[in-house]
């Protein structure tokens, strides 16, 4: 407080000389002085100048500074935002989500009694019998994913071996007969340490994404590298890729371009990803493909 | 002669739900009841026999879990499962914690629903393996009673791969003349390691380190001579249970 009065009292003194010295310098009559009397007003001048400069370097560097700062505050704002609008939603879509399994248990049930018992049926019956079954298991898929939001379990996290979950989830989800798939991970990776059905689940949906965005083939390539205690993974895929003005909100809720679809796949995956203290990126280049890349913490990390 | 069909008690308090449900099983002929709340539900198991019991877990009056904890009591075999739209639920833990076989997530999948009916109804074959032929005998009388099918070995050499694989669960001596049970449950884990394997023994003392051996490759538990029957009955509920609970795709570790 006395250190800021102080500055106060030093600027106004100084402003005061300044004033005293702009009207002194109006009154001389510059051609009546001697050389060494203009040399020195002529230094005095020069430093004046100096003065000013460094003012006004000083000025850009704070602008600078509140650009930086604003920006940054932008950002946290954001993604306050991003995690707000996840929370309502994941509130919503759990009451929902539950509401919407009983109906659907019941619609199910009543299709498989019709379809055991209309055994003389015609064939455009049974098809219809046969559509109804199904479109509840693709809503049933919705309801789950939406349930994936909902769902605040906490991590619990163990040393995880990357290749072994990797290759599980290939061997579960195979890829379409015309993308290749291949994987790149080095023998000597650490553990990483995360809770495994989640990372499972993220990795899972970046792995499907990337199936989807190949519909005319293409090859999935997954590379597995280390840095600094932190397990990168990259997902590259030779797909459609992403519009650069969608760049920024694919991590958002409800996001998406596909033509069915929900959005939630990389926002869920984002989430789960930072609960294990990881990260999760993603570069595009529209009709050359994306490269998703997640990076989790070993132990050592922590 | 035509089997016997399993009564089955489907609780719902969505009574399109317990409807629908009960006349699949009708179809695929089965007995069903239904019961809307928990407490009818409670009541049917007073006055009627039931094989098997499915039922939701958020009822209005008396929930599933309350519902099982009640009537176990009293009729602790009768295997219980689970039909819920919240299968992370606390309640669900609490009601698996207490011995329901399983939790199904609503839609049901009937057809998976079909096929544990199918194996509910079956009866486990269980091989015993003792060089005493009066023990052996006198057990085998005993599970046949139960309803088991039984096979008795009392000739170790008479054991073979068909045997064990036609089997559920394999009684084991751990002393058979000069052949040690852990040398045979080491054979037998080879080739199906998921076999549960109970181990039977009247030296407690003698044979405590190969005991403890077997039970590190996971033989199943070990009971001594003289042993209550009741004790082993009791496990052979619990691996069936385990069983059934496996076959709707809950995991045990």
């Amino acid at each position: 407080m006395v250190r800021k009065r102080n500055i106060r009292k030093q600027f106004n003194q100084l402003s005061s000389y300044f004033k005293e010295l702009v009207t002194a310098y109006e009154k001389i009559d510059k051609r009546k002085l001697r050389y060494k009397e203009f040399k020195d007003l002529s230094n005095m001048v020069n430093k004046y100048k100096q003065v000013e400069e460094e003012l006004e370097k000083y000025s850009k560097n704070l602008k600078e500074m509140v650009e930086d700062r604003t920006k940054k505050l932008k950002e946290v704002q954001e993604e306050l935002i991003r995690k707000e609008k996840l929370a309502v939603l994941g509130q919503l879509s759990g009451g929902v989500g539950h509401e919407l399994r009983n109906p659907l248990g019941v619609i199910s049930n009543a299709a498989y009694f019709l379809k055991e018992t209309l055994t003389d049926a015609d064939k455009t019956t049974k098809e219809y019998l046969d559509i109804i079954s199904q479109e509840v298991i693709n809503a049933e898929k919705i309801v789950s994913s939406l349930l994936d939001l909902s769902r605040t379990k906490p991590s619990e996290r163990t040393e995880v071996a990357v290749s072994e979950l990797i290759l599980k989830i290939l061997d579960k989800k195979h890829s379409p007969k015309d993308i290749k798939v291949t994987t790149n991970i080095p023998k000597d990776i650490n553990y990483i340490f995360v809770d495994s059905s989640q990372i499972s689940q993220v990795l899972t949906n970046l792995i499907t994404n990337a199936y989807q965005a190949m519909a005319d083939g293409g090859s999935l390539t997954i590379n597995v590298r280390e840095h600094k205690n932190k397990v990168h993974i990259d997902i590259i895929d030779t797909g459609c890729g992403i519009p650069k003005k969608d760049m920024e909100k694919i991590f958002e809720p409800l996001y998406t371009t596909k033509a069915r679809g929900i959005g939630l796949g990389l926002s869920v995956s984002k989430n789960l990803v930072e609960a294990n203290n990881g990260s999760i990126k993603a570069e595009s280049t529209k009709g050359k493909g994306s490269t998703i890349t997640v990076i989790l913490p070993t132990k050592e990390a922590l | 002669m035509k089997e016997e069909a399993l009564n089955i008690l489907v609780v719902d308090d969505d009574r399109r739900m317990a409807n629908t449900l009960s006349d699949i099983l009708k179809v695929k002929g089965y007995n069903t009841e239904v019961a809307y709340s928990g407490r009818g539900a409670i009541n049917k198991v007073e006055s009627c026999s039931f094989d098997f019991i499915l039922t939701d877990v958020k009822m209005p009056d008396i929930g599933g879990v309350k519902f099982y904890k009640k009537i176990k009591v009293r009729k602790p075999n009768i295997p219980v499962v689970f039909m819920t739209a919240y299968s992370t639920d606390r309640l669900v833990k609490e009601g698996l914690d207490a011995g329901v076989v399983a939790t199904l997530t609503k839609p049901l999948d009937i057809n998976l629903i079909l096929s544990f009916l199918s194996m509910l109804k079956k009866e486990s074959t269980i091989v015993i393996v003792d060089d005493d032929p009066k023990f052996t005998k006198t057990l085998a009388g005993i599970l046949k009673n139960r309803g088991f099918i039984v096979i008795e070995v009392t000739d170790i050499l008479n054991l073979n791969d068909n045997l064990v694989q036609n089997s559920k669960i394999v009684l084991l001596d751990m002393k058979l003349g000069s052949v040690n049970g852990l040398d045979v449950l080491k054979d037998i884990k080879k080739k199906h390691p998921d076999m549960p394997v109970i181990l039977i023994t009247g030296y407690r003392k003698e044979m405590s380190q190969s005991i403890k051996k077997a039970l590190d490759i996971k033989a199943y538990t070990c009971l001594y001579k003289p042993f209550h029957i009741e004790k082993l009955l009791e496990v052979l509920v619990e691996i069936k249970k385990k069983e059934l609970g496996m076959l709707l795709g809950r995991s045990f570790t």
